[in-house]
C-alpha cells in the first residue's frame, strides 16, 4: 500500500467512525483512562502503589468511611479528614527541660463524630532513656476541660512520630471517667466497655446518655486541643506538630479497613488493567493471525496438524491452569500477559485461516503464484491488507476479556502483588467482607472500572466491525 | 462419519486434553515444589549438623563431613523421590491425578470428617453443577426467547436495546454483580440470604430443606442470569438473523410456507447448531466467573474451595480441584458437542463434514 | 393476452445511501410455452427482476411502480398472505441462483419438497410423499433421495432436486436464475438438457437468467439484455444473435468466441458498471458506448421496434 492509499483509506474510515455513535461514546471513555493511566502520579500520590501493602504508610487516614461527597446526599453532616496546624505555638525552657506547647483549634459542626485523633509530630532525641511526654488536654465548647493523655513519646531517633492518640487506653478510661459524671449511673454501670466510644464522649453534650450511642448529642462549636511536649535535654528538638482528625467520610472514592485511600488505588490500577488488556490482546492477536494465515497458506497435511493443535490448546481450560501457575511461580506483570496469551489464540487463528482460505481460492492469487511470485509476497501483498481490518476489531474485542480475566485472578489473590491492581482492591474487599457491611465505596468503583474499560473496547470493536465488516464481504 | 464415531472422537479428544492439561498442571507444580523440597532438605541437614557431638568428629574430619552430608542427602532425596528423573516424577504424579489419588489435605475436611482431597473436592462439585446448570438453563431459555424476538424485530427498540444491555454486560464481571447484589439486597434491603447453602441451622424436612436451598439460590443465580443473559440473547440474534438473509429462507417463503413456520421450522432449525457453537465459548467462560461468584456468595463449591486453598496454601486440594476443574470443563464441552451433533445432520447423518 | 405481463415495473432498494435503482422502467411479455433469456453484466438487475416477479424483493427491496400480471392476476400490490396463498409456486415458481443454498441443511430433501404441496394444496403427507417422488423421478433422481439430507448430495442431484422444487406445482411460469453457474461444466449441460427436456415435455414457460450468454442461447427463444437496471434489446433469440442493434449487446456478442464455450466474465468492456444509485443522464450506457452523440448523454433513448417484435432502446436508431 502506497503512503497516499493509506492516507486515503485513513481519512475514508475517519469520516465513516465519526458516524457511529457507539464507537465515539467507546472512544471517549477509552481516552479518560489513558489520561488516568498516564497522568497517574499526578492525579493520585506517586508513590502510592509502591506502598500499596505498605500499612504504617496509610496509617494517617481514617478507616474504612465512604467518600465525602456523601455528606452532599445527607442530612446528618459526617466530619471530614482534617489535618489541624497549632494556631499558637509556644517554648519555655525551664532548666533542662523544655517545654512546648502547641495550641489547635476545631471547629466542629457536624452531626457525627470524628473516628479517630492523632497527633504527628517530628522530633530528634538525642538521649533514648530520656522519650519526652506529651499532655493533651481538650477544652470545649461549654467551657469544661477534659485531660486526654499523659504519655511517652517514642524516645529515640529522628523523624515524625504518630500517636494514635483515640486508641491509648489512658484516653479512652479518661473520657470514660469524664463522662461518668454526666451519665446515668445505673446506664453507666451496666454498659459494656468495649462498646463505649471515647470519641463520642469528647464530642457530646455533657448530660445523660453521653455513654451511649442512642443518648448521645453532639456538641457542636469550637474545641481548644493543647499539646504540651516536654523534652528533657536541650539538644532535643520538636517541630511541625499536626492533629489529625480522622474523618467520617474522606476524599473522592473514600477508604478501605486498612485506612488505604481507594482513590489513588483506582487511579493506579488502571495502568495495570490498560496495560494487560491492550498488550495480552495484541499478542493473541497477533499469533492467531501469523498462525492462521500459515496453516492457510500451506494448506493440506501441514494445515491438518496445525489445526489439531489449536483446537487441543482452545479447549485446555485457561483458568483452572493459570490458577495453579499463579500459585507456584508468582509471576509479575510481563509473564502473566504472556501466559494468558497462551492459550486464547485459536480462536483468531480459526477466522483467520478461514479467511486465508478464501482469499487463496481468489484468483488474483491464484494467477500470482502462477506468475511464480514467491509465497512471502503473496501472503503480504494479498491476504494482510484484506485481514488487517479484521485484525484491528479483533484486538479491541479481545481486550475486555483480557482486563476480566486479570481481575478475576488479581481476585483470587493472585497475580502481580508489586503493584496495585483493580481487581486486588476487590480481593480485600471480599476478605474484609465489604459487600455484607455495606460498603459500597470499596466495592462499586473498581468494578464499575473494570466493566467501563471493557466496555470502552466492546464499543470500540463493535463500531469497527460495523464499518469494516462489509468491505470484508465484498472481498 | 456417524453420530457413534463421532461421539467416540469428541470424548477421545477431550481425553486426550484433559491428559494434556493435567499433565502439564503436574509438571508446573513439581518443578516448583521441587525447588522448595530441596532446600528443605538443605535445611533439614544444617539442623543436624547442629548436633555438638557431629560437630566434634568433624571439626578434626573435615571429609568425613562430607561424606556424612553427601548420605544424609541421598537418603532424604531417596525418601522424598527426588532421585527419580523429573520427568518421571511428573508422570507418577500426574497418574496419581487422574486416578483421583488425591492425597490428603492440610486444613480441610470433607462433611464426614475425612481429610481425604478427592472426598472433599467430590462433596463441592455436585454443588457447583447444581448453581451452573440451573443458571445456564434458564439464561439459554430467556437467551433464546429475546434474541429470537429481537432477531424478528430487527431494528426496533427492543433489538436495540438488547444490543446495548449485551454490550455492557459483556465485560460486567460476575462476581462484581455478585457483591453489587449483597450490597443491595442483603444489606440494604434484607430480602435474601447473602450467602451459603443453607440456613444454619438447616430446616428439618426434605422439602424445607430444598425450599432452602433454593432460597440461597436465588442470589448467585439471579447474578449470572443477569450478566450472562444479554449476550447469549445477542448470539442467538445474530445467528438468527444471519439465517434469515439464507437463499433457502427466500425460497421457503416463495414456496408459500407461512410466516411462523418459515421461523419456527426452517431459521430455527438451522440456527441451532451455530447458536450451539457459539454458546460453547460463552458457556466456559462464565463456568470461570460463576466459580469465583461461589467465593462472593459462600457457596460451597467448588470455587470456594479454590479461595480456601489459596488462603492456606493447601497445595493437594489446590492441585485436585485444578483436575477436578479441568474435568469439568471438559465434560461440558463434550456435552455441547453431543447436543451439537444431535442438531447438526452433517454429524448426525455422516458425511464428510468440512470443519 | 400474454401469460406473464410485465409493465413499467421499477424495483429499487431503499438504502440509506439512497435508492438502488436495480429495476427501472422494464416492460416485456412472456406467452404460455415460451422461454425468454434474459442476460446482463454482474450487478444489473437480473435477479431483482426476478425476484419482483413473485413479489418477494429482500429488504431494503422494494416495487415502487409497475404493474406485474400474471395470467391476468396483478401481482404489484397484491396482499402478503393473498400472494402466498395464491400466487407463488402456484402461478409462478423459481429456480433459485446458486441452489445449494436454496435448500436448508438441517431439512431432508423430501421435506422440503413436500412443503408447498402440504402448505396450499393440504394435501396429506403420503400423498405428498408420492407426488414428489414422482417429480424426483421426472428430473433423473432416485426417489430414494427423499430422505436424505442435502449435505449427502452432489451438488449436479441438489440442481435437480431444486428444479423437481420449482415444478411441483405445476406452476405458469418458472423464474430459473443462474441454475447452472456454480456447476462444472459436464453437470452444466446435463442441466441445461434437462431443462430443455422438460419445457418440451410439460410446455413449460421459463424466464431463463444468466449473464452467459452462450448458456442462454440454448434454451431461450426471445432474449433480452438488460444494462443498469434497464432492457436495452429485447427481440427472437436468432434476430438477436446474427444482427444485434445496441452496441451494449453487440460487445457483449463480441466478447463471446463463437465455440460454444463458457465465457466467464465480460470485464473486458471499458469503464465500469454504473453506479445504480445515481445513474448516468440520458443513455444509461453512453459513458462506454462508442458511438455516442450529442442527444445520447441528455435525453433517455425509446424504445425502438427496429424489426417485427425487436425492440432496442437506443439514439442511433431513433428517426429524426
Ligand atoms: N439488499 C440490497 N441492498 C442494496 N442494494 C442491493 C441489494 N441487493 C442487490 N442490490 C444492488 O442491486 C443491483 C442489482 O442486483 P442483482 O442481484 O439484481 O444483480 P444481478 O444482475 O442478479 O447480478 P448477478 O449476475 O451477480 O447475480 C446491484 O447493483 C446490487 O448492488
Ligand atoms: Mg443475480
Amino acid at each position: 500500500m502506497r503512503w497516499e492509499d493509506f492516507k486515503a483509506s485513513l481519512s475514508d474510515f475517519w469520516f465513516e467512525f465519526r458516524r457511529e455513535k457507539s464507537g465515539i461514546v467507546g472512544m471517549v471513555i477509552l481516552i479518560f483512562f489513558i489520561v488516568l493511566a498516564v497522568f497517574a502520579p499526578y492525579i493520585a500520590p506517586a508513590d502510592a502503589s509502591a506502598h500499596w501493602r505498605d500499612v504504617p504508610y496509610w496509617q494517617n487516614l481514617p478507616r474504612a468511611v465512604p467518600p465525602a461527597w456523601t455528606n452532599v446526599f445527607s442530612t446528618k453532616k459526617k466530619p471530614p479528614h482534617l489535618i489541624l496546624q497549632p494556631a499558637s505555638t509556644d517554648v519555655r525552657q525551664m532548666g533542662q527541660i523544655t517545654e512546648n506547647t502547641f495550641v489547635f483549634e476545631y471547629d466542629f459542626t457536624y452531626d457525627d463524630y470524628p473516628t479517630d485523633l492523632m497527633l504527628l509530630i517530628s522530633a530528634n532525641i538525642t538521649d533514648p532513656a530520656k522519650p519526652p511526654t506529651l499532655v493533651l488536654t481538650a477544652t470545649r465548647p461549654d467551657g469544661t476541660t477534659v485531660d486526654l493523655v499523659s504519655t511517652k513519646l517514642a524516645g529515640s531517633g529522628v523523624g515524625e512520630q504518630r500517636l494514635l492518640i483515640s486508641s491509648l487506653k489512658d484516653f479512652k478510661a479518661r473520657l470514660v471517667g469524664f463522662a461518668r459524671e454526666y451519665e446515668n449511673p445505673e446506664v453507666a454501670s451496666t454498659l459494656e466497655y468495649q462498646l463505649i466510644d471515647p470519641m463520642r464522649i469528647l464530642f457530646s453534650e455533657a448530660k445523660e446518655g453521653i455513654m451511649t450511642a442512642k443518648g448521645a448529642a453532639p456538641l457542636k462549636g469550637k474545641y481548644v486541643f493543647t499539646a504540651k511536649v516536654y523534652t528533657f535535654n536541650p539538644a532535643d528538638e520538636i517541630s511541625e506538630p499536626k492533629l489529625v482528625m480522622a474523618g467520617k467520610v474522606y476524599g473522592l472514592l473514600g477508604t478501605d479497613t486498612l485506612r488505604r485511600d481507594l482513590f489513588s488505588g483506582l487511579v493506579w490500577g488502571t495502568r495495570v488493567s490498560l496495560a494487560v488488556g491492550i498488550v495480552s490482546s495484541v499478542l493473541t492477536t497477533l499469533i492467531g493471525v501469523i498462525y492462521g494465515v500459515a496453516s492457510a497458506y500451506f494448506g493440506g497435511w501441514t494445515d491438518e496438524a496445525m489445526q489439531r493443535v489449536a483446537e487441543i490448546v482452545a479447549s485446555i481450560p485457561v483458568l483452572p491452569l493459570l490458577i495453579i501457575i499463579f500459585e507456584f511461580y508468582k509471576p509479575t506483570i510481563w509473564p502473566v500477559i504472556i501466559l494468558m496469551t497462551l492459550f486464547s489464540w485459536p480462536g483468531t487463528n480459526k477466522v483467520v485461516r478461514s479467511m486465508g482460505f478464501q482469499l487463496k481460492e481468489m484468483q488474483y492469487v491464484e494467477a500470482a503464484r502462477a506468475l511464480g511470485a514467491g509465497g512471502r509476497w503473496i501472503i503480504l501483498r494479498h491476504m494482510m491488507p484484506q485481514i488487517l481490518p479484521y485484525v484491528f476489531a479483533s484486538i479491541a474485542l479481545g481486550v475486555p476479556g483480557y482486563v476480566l480475566l486479570e481481575a478475576g485472578l488479581s481476585f483470587l489473590g493472585l497475580g502481580d502483588v508489586s503493584r496495585v491492581t483493580w481487581g486486588q482492591i476487590l480481593h480485600d474487599a471480599q476478605g474484609s467482607a465489604a459487600a455484607l457491611n455495606g460498603m459500597w465505596w470499596w466495592v462499586v468503583p473498581p468494578g464499575l472500572a473494570i466493566a467501563m474499560l471493557g466496555l470502552s473496547f466492546a464499543l470500540l470493536g463493535s463500531a469497527l466491525n460495523k464499518i469494516l465488516s462489509p468491505k470484508m464481504r465484498t472481498l | 462419519m456417524g453420530y457413534g464415531r463421532y461421539i467416540v472422537v469428541r470424548v477421545l479428544n477431550a481425553l486426550l486434553v484433559l491428559v494434556i492439561a493435567v499433565f502439564l498442571v503436574s509438571l508446573i507444580f513439581s518443578s516448583v515444589a521441587d525447588r522448595e523440597l530441596r532446600a528443605q532438605i538443605e535445611e533439614q541437614i544444617a539442623a543436624q549438623m547442629k548436633n555438638p557431638e557431629l560437630l566434634k568428629i568433624f571439626s578434626v574430619n573435615k571429609t568425613a563431613r562430607d561424606i556424612w552430608y553427601q548420605t544424609q542427602k541421598e537418603i532424604l532425596y531417596k525418601r522424598y523421590g527426588l532421585d527419580r528423573p523429573l520427568l518421571q516424577r511428573v508422570m507418577s504424579r500426574a497418574i496419581d491425578q487422574l486416578k483421583l489419588d488425591m492425597g490428603k489435605s492440610h486444613t480441610l475436611r470433607s462433611a464426614t470428617g475425612s481429610s481425604d482431597v478427592s472426598r472433599i473436592i467430590l462433596e463441592a462439585l455436585p454443588r457447583t453443577i447444581l448453581l451452573f446448570t440451573t443458571a445456564t438453563i434458564i439464561v439459554t431459555i430467556i437467551g433464546l426467547i429475546l434474541g429470537l424476538k429481537a432477531a424478528q424485530r430487527a431494528g426496533s427498540m427492543l433489538d436495540k436495546s438488547l444490543s446495548i444491555f449485551a454490550l455492557i454486560t459483556y465485560s460486567f464481571p460476575m462476581w462484581w454483580v455478585g457483591m453489587l447484589a449483597i450490597i443491595l439486597f442483603s444489606y440494604y434491603l434484607d430480602l435474601l440470604p447473602s450467602g451459603g447453602m443453607t440456613s444454619i441451622p438447616p430446616p428439618e424436612g426434605t422439602l424445607e430443606r430444598i425450599a432452602d436451598i433454593i432460597y440461597h439460590m436465588i442470589l448467585p443465580v439471579s447474578t449470572a442470569v443477569l450478566v450472562s443473559f444479554g449476550g447469549w440473547a445477542y448470539t442467538a440474534r445474530s445467528v438468527v438473523l444471519s439465517q434469515f438473509q439464507e437463499d433457502y429462507v427466500m425460497a421457503a417463503r416463495a414456496k408459500g410456507v407461512p410466516e411462523r413456520k418459515v421461523l419456527y421450522k426452517h431459521v430455527l432449525r438451522a440456527a441451532a447448531p451455530p447458536i450451539v457453537t457459539m454458546m460453547v465459548f460463552g458457556l466456559l467462560g462464565s463456568l470461570g466467573g460463576a466459580m469465583i461468584s461461589e467465593i462472593v456468595f459462600n457457596w460451597p463449591g467448588m470455587g470456594r474451595l479454590y479461595w480456601i486453598a489459596l488462603q492456606e496454601h493447601d497445595v493437594p486440594v489446590l492441585l485436585g480441584n485444578t483436575t477436578f476443574s479441568i474435568i469439568l470443563y471438559l465434560a461440558s464441552l463434550v456435552i455441547m458437542d453431543l447436543i451439537y451433533g444431535l442438531l447438526d445432520p452433517r454429524v448426525k447423518v455422516g458425511a464428510q463434514v468440512a470443519v | 393476452m400474454p401469460l406473464l405481463e410485465v409493465r413499467n415495473l421499477k424495483a429499487y432498494y431503499l438504502t440509506s445511501r439512497g435508492p438502488v435503482k436495480a429495476v427501472d422502467n422494464v416492460s416485456f411479455d412472456l406467452e404460455r410455452g415460451e422461454s425468454l433469456g434474459l442476460a446482463g453484466e454482474s450487478g444489473c438487475g437480473k435477479s431483482t427482476l426476478g425476484f419482483s416477479l413473485i413479489n418477494l424483493l429482500p429488504p431494503p427491496g422494494k416495487i415502487v411502480d409497475g404493474s406485474i400480471k400474471i395470467d391476468g392476476i396483478e401481482v404489484v400490490g397484491k396482499p402478503d398472505e393473498e400472494l402466498r396463498r395464491e400466487v407463488r409456486w402456484k402461478k409462478i415458481s423459481m429456480i433459485f441462483q446458486g441452489a445449494m443454498n436454496a435448500l436448508n441443511p438441517v431439512l431432508t430433501i423430501g421435506d422440503q419438497l413436500s412443503e408447498p404441496l402440504i402448505y396450499h394444496q393440504g394435501v396429506s403427507k403420503v400423498e405428498a410423499t408420492e407426488r414428489v417422488k414422482e417429480h424426483l423421478e421426472l428430473v433423473g433422481l432416485d426417489p430414494d433421495i427423499y430422505k436424505r439430507y442435502p449435505h449427502e448430495l452432489s451438488g449436479g442431484m441438489k440442481q435437480r432436486a431444486v428444479i423437481a422444487m420449482a415444478l411441483l406445482e405445476h406452476p405458469d411460469v418458472i423464474i430459473a436464475d443462474e441454475p447452472t453457474t456454480a456447476l462444472d461444466v459436464i453437470v452444466q449441460a446435463q442441466i441445461l438438457n434437462l431443462l430443455k427436456s422438460l419445457k418440451k415435455k410439460l410446455n413449460l414457460s421459463i424466464i431463463f437468467i444468466s449473464h452467459d450468454l452462450a448458456v442462454i442461447s440454448e434454451i431461450a427463444d426471445r432474449l433480452a439484455i438488460m444494462y443498469a437496471g434497464e432492457i436495452v434489446e429485447i427481440g427472437p433469440s436468432e434476430n438477436l444473435y446474427l444482427n444485434p442493434r445496441h452496441p451494449y449487446t453487440q460487445k457483449l456478442l463480441g466478447a463471446i468466441p463463437r465455440l460454444k464455450k463458457k465465457v466467464e466474465r465480460l470485464e473486458f468492456i471499458p469503464g465500469a458498471p454504473p453506479n445504480l444509485i445515481h445513474p448516468p443522464s440520458g443513455c444509461r450506457f453512453h459513458p462506454r458506448c462508442p458511438y455516442r452523440f450529442e442527444p445520447c448523454d441528455k435525453e433517455e433513448p425509446p424504445f425502438i421496434e427496429v424489426e417485427p417484435g425487436h425492440y432496442v432502446r437506443c439514439h442511433l436508431f431513433a428517426k429524426r
